[in-house]
């Protein structure tokens, strides 16, 4: 009798396999810098989320006061240097090699989506801070919010609000996304350079 | 953050600061070298040579 676990097991077989996820091999073409600043980005990610989880465990009074939460802090910024820095070499790239190749519309849309929901989560981050810096932003930013016509559900005075969309909501958009990214690029197999048409013919694992 | 007004760089309608202005050229510079370098070719017999190879 058909239900709902068999069905979603069906589906999901039908989205992506094993091997299709976790190749062992990678086309020839890939071996170059250019096809790294996607994994670098993934990597600022992972010490982003790794950080931040620190922070939001021990709280401001600890990461404003202590030697370790200092530490912990600077951790936490300069890994989002380093993703925003990587995504958007990863974007000149992809922009560069006309990534929407060969059906690929829908892994540069998603990758277009996450790079604006890093920028509203850069930017509550930034309203969390706890400090003088945290508090000019949202005083300075709330009337631009105002003039769009969203202060009133996106309050920058609000810590609260900025902090759990930060922590909480931003996050798991964001990894969610980056889930469905990664699944469209091993789908449809890494984008070959322009001029590698033959290989585009004979790129493994493409669909 | 810091403390102290960042300088900024003016060109016409432009205006930067000079730490952005450096992490953009850093950028710039990292593109072109990752467009020009080559990676260390992997040593013979190796798992990713091989599969490097076969794919």
């Amino acid at each position: 009798m058909p239900n709902m676990t068999g069905s979603f097991r069906r589906w999901l077989s039908t989205v992506i396999t094993a091997e299709e996820l976790l190749p062992e091999e990678l086309p020839e073409y890939t071996r170059s810098f250019v096809y790294m600043f996607g994994a670098l980005t993934l990597g600022s990610f992972i010490c982003l989320v790794a950080s931040g989880f620190t922070l939001a465990l021990f709280g401001p009074e600890w990461w404003h006061l202590s030697s370790v939460g200092h530490f912990v802090n600077s951790i936490h910024f300069w890994s989002v240097q380093c993703f925003f820095f990587f995504m958007v070499l990863h974007l000149w790239a992809q922009f560069f090699m006309a990534a929407w190749r060969g059906g690929r519309r829908l892994t540069w849309v998603v990758g277009a989506l996450l790079f604006v929901s890093s920028i509203i989560a850069a930017f509550t981050g930034y309203l969390s801070q706890q400090n003088l810096d945290s508090q000019w932003i949202a005083v300075q930013g709330k009337d631009a919010m105002n003039a769009i016509g969203i202060g009133a559900f996106f309050n920058l005075l609000n810590f609260g609000q900025m902090y759990s969309i930060h922590i909480a909501i931003m996050p798991a958009v964001i990894a969610a996304l980056i889930t469905v990214h990664l699944i469209l690029v091993r789908r449809k197999g890494l984008v070959p350079p322009l001029a590698d048409d033959a290989a585009r013919e004979g790129a493994p694992h493409a669909r | 953050m810091g403390s102290g007004l960042p300088h900024y760089v003016q060109w016409g309608p432009v205006s930067i600061t000079i730490p952005n202005l450096v992490v953009l050229g850093l950028m710039i510079v990292v593109f072109a070298a990752a467009l020009v370098l080559r990676l260390p070719e992997e040593k013979p017999g190796s798992d990713h040579a091989r599969g490097a190879r076969d794919a």
